[in-house]
């Protein structure tokens, strides 16, 4: 393997720089961050920098470079340094500039989950452990609403989020055949919508949605009619044909017409997303869910009438197997945990990769330098896609300058298993961190917990709060910084960055054969995982 | 280490376990926290163990017996919900009375008999002519369901399936059943549903208007 190629943990996947802007920054004694030598002593520079770190990033591509960041936003990306000492500088270190030395770690933009059930507050840490800075969230703890409304569960979320270095979105419910409720709760601290067929998923709760979604330029996340009790799938593409939403676990056995909500993929209106759990597909995959979708979904078979044939209509190892292929051939676009609500939020990026590892051992790697596109196009599902999904993508998914400076710092070897550290807005606010009674840093018992960044009054300040735009000035106790969701209602397939692949999607009602475009999907369920038995507890 | 609060956790359900069979290995009779951890820690030593799920599972109503725990706890503990970590990933184990129960129930039991509520109208016949199976639940407006269900839908104005809520009703492919229904209560103002109606049911016209655009919208049986 030539040198500049990185292996990224147990996944055989690597990566290699199409660009090296590296400017050899040394930390500490005898390095080259001194005054005059590679920082100068006039202000000017930047007021932190991450130095010759590998870059992943859905936009930037792979690059061995250094980030600069000022104000909590990326100014550059590039090769960092002291102009009056070094040729080429794009990031001027100055006497002031903080450095997070990255060499030996990989740098990606902080994961975005655009599926978390907030039923628990512990989700936050969880969520920073596994890589996330956005969550897009419904819920305010073991209550049922599928939403954050009304205005009072709003507040109480918003309040309960200061705590939290996570920017937020928060989704209303808007399972409601009239706009008034929706709309309410949108003005009252919303980000966007959520359609849920356990509250209500028939054809006037879409066409309201759609229209508020329109009105408000929020997007719509629907998860539709299991049962097929008033649509079936051919339905609902008919009510929302021509219109923008976002299709939740579109496997289906996390909810949504069975036994085909798969049919919604491939559509040019249509965002799609896959939930954890069944990504990659796992040879324990069915069996699970015959347990975790009545622990969700408040079913009892045996003792309701009903319940057994719920469940066996909902759990579908054919759909399950061809789920991972569509992510690889770029047809699904996202991935999400569903967290507390059938799906694990630490595991959203670790799952992207897990599944990345499976499609080159199953299909080989693919074009281009080393494993780089398929790395990327896996990234684009927990990073820059969802972003750009909700209208999130002025602010975070990439590390493209005018961004929020939040990114993950991972040891390669421990790639998508334990970031080394979660800066948000440049900030430390998550990562390793071992006794603190010990003389160095990293004693055992090094856990991954809070930084500084992740302490006190720092998280609010750390964290942006995505709002409608209807909702910037609301009465909200947050003191955090308020941005609006925009952008959401003209996307397509082809807004997904590394995806874009449209077909028809077909699923045999009794096999459960899944076809694209004629050609059969199914990969055989993997008998064992990367990212996972090697380095966890358990 | 580099634990992540996933980890961390587990190490609190080892330390519940671990207090727990010392304690037992003391010859005392367990209660609920403690048989609970012990349960819950054997599954996911299993899955280390490289057991399968089924396997897994299994060995979680092995572990304690009724003579295992303190008089009463048995019935303490209906239900534990677990992660494990197996080759595959992390999976979720659901044990039912894993004291009580010498081994796992059936993931998919048989159906229970559907009771139609007292005073029922009906039968009122359906036929799914769809290629999937559609499902009916208690309270929704009987005009309105999935189109492709074969139904008198001038017969069904107004009811809603005679089941109790929470029960439901799952019509395969193919499949003819004979249902039967109760009126809508309450005010009798249907909104959403399948769009049909969307206002009062008893309003002059608003029968013969839903029965209209029901023909004009493919419902069969309208």
């Amino acid at each position: 393997m030539p040198d500049n190629r990185v292996l990224l943990g147990d996944t055989g996947l690597a990566v290699e720089p199409e660009r090296d802007d590296a400017s050899g920054i040394a930390t500490g004694m005898g390095g080259t961050m001194r005054d005059g030598l590679a920082v100068r002593a006039e202000r000017g520079g930047v007021s932190l920098a991450i130095t010759d770190v590998l870059l992943l990033d859905p936009v930037l591509g792979v690059r061995r470079t250094s980030i600069g960041i000022a104000d909590g936003r990326v100014v550059a990306v590039g090769r960092a340094g002291n102009p009056d000492t070094m040729d080429a500088i794009d990031i001027v270190l100055d006497s002031s500039t903080a450095v997070v030395d990255g060499r030996g770690l990989v740098a990606t933009p902080g994961g975005i989950d655009s599926h978390v059930h907030w039923l628990s507050p512990q989700i936050c840490d969880a969520a920073l452990a596994g890589g996330l800075t956005t969550l897009v969230m419904q819920d305010f703890g073991p209550v049922w609403n599928l939403g954050n409304n009304p205005a009072e569960g709003l507040r109480a979320t918003w309040a309960a989020l200061e705590a939290h270095p996570l920017n937020v979105c928060l989704l209303v419910r808007a399972s409601s055949a009239r706009p008034g409720p929706v709309v309410e709760a949108l003005r009252a601290g919303g980000g966007g919508l959520k359609i849920h067929e356990d509250v209500g998923a028939g054809p006037e709760q879409l066409r309201c949605a759609l229209d508020v979604a329109d009105a408000h330029d929020v997007q719509l996340a629907v998860h539709t009619d299991g049962m097929n009790e008033l649509l079936s799938v051919e339905d609902t593409l008919a009510v929302t044909a021509g219109r923008t939403w976002h299709a939740f676990h579109v496997e289906g056995v996390g909810g949504g017409h069975w036994p085909n909500t798969l049919a919604l993929a491939g559509r040019e209106r249509i965002l799609t997303s896959s939930t954890s759990p069944t990504v990659p597909f796992g040879v324990h995959a069915a069996e699970e869910h015959l347990a975790m979708v009545p622990a969700v979904h408040v079913l009892f078979p045996g003792r309701v009438h009903g319940d057994s044939a719920i469940v066996r209509h909902r759990v579908r190892a054919g759909t399950m197997a061809a789920e991972g292929l569509l992510h690889d051939l770029g047809v699904i676009a996202m991935l999400s945990s569903d967290s507390q609500g059938m799906g694990r939020v630490g595991e959203v990026v670790r799952r992207a990769f897990q599944n990345a590892a499976a499609m080159r051992a199953l299909r080989g790697p693919g074009p281009g330098r080393a494993d780089n596109e398929r790395v990327l196009r896996h990234l684009a599902k927990v990073t820059i896609n969802p972003a750009i999904a909700h209208g999130l993508a002025r602010h975070v998914g990439s590390l493209e300058p005018g961004k929020l400076a939040d990114v993950v710092l991972w040891h390669p070897h421990h790639f998508g298993v334990r970031p080394e550290l979660v800066l948000k807005a440049g900030i430390a606010v998550h990562g390793a961190s071992g006794d603190g009674n010990a003389s160095t840093g990293l004693s055992e018992p090094v856990l991954l917990r809070r930084q500084v960044g992740g302490s006190g009054a720092a998280p609010a300040l750390l964290s942006l709060a995505f709002l409608a735009r209807a909702a910037l000035s609301a009465d909200l106790p947050t003191t955090r910084t308020r941005v609006a969701v925009e952008d959401c209602r003209d996307l397509t397939a082809a807004s997904m960055l590394w995806h874009g692949r449209t077909g028809e999607l077909r699923v045999d009602p009794r096999t459960h054969a899944v076809t694209l475009d004629g050609e059969a999907l199914a990969a055989p369920a993997l008998e064992e995982v990367a990212l996972s038995g090697r380095y966890l507890l358990g | 280490m580099r634990l992540t609060p996933r980890e961390v956790e587990r190490l609190l359900l080892f330390q519940a376990a671990e207090l727990a069979r010392r304690r037992r290995g003391r010859g005392l009779l367990l209660n609920q926290a403690e048989a609970t951890a012990v349960i819950a820690d054997e599954v996911c030593e299993a899955a280390r163990d490289g057991l399968s799920y089924a396997a897994a599972t299994a060995h979680g109503y092995g572990v304690l017996a009724p003579g295992d725990v303190l008089d009463g706890v048995a019935a303490l503990v209906p239900r534990i919900e677990v992660e494990a970590l197996f080759a595959d990933g992390s999976r979720l184990i659901v044990l039912h009375d894993p004291i009580g129960n010498a081994e796992p129930p059936p993931a998919l039991p048989p159906e229970p008999p559907l009771a139609w509520l007292d005073g029922a109208l009906g039968p009122f016949r359906a036929r799914n002519t769809a290629e999937v199976a559609i499902g009916l639940t208690s309270h929704v407006h009987l005009l309105e369901v999935n189109r492709r269900l074969e139904l008198d839908r001038g017969a069904v104005y107004g009811l809603r399936l005679a089941v109790a809520a929470g029960t439901k009703l799952v019509i395969e492919p193919g499949a003819t059943v004979d249902l039967h229904a109760v009126p809508i209560a309450g005010l009798r103002v249907v909104r959403g549903h399948g769009g049909l109606v969307d206002g009062p049911l008893d309003e002059p016209g608003a029968r013969e208007r839903a029965l209209a655009l029901a023909r004009e919208r493919g419902y069969l049986g309208a």
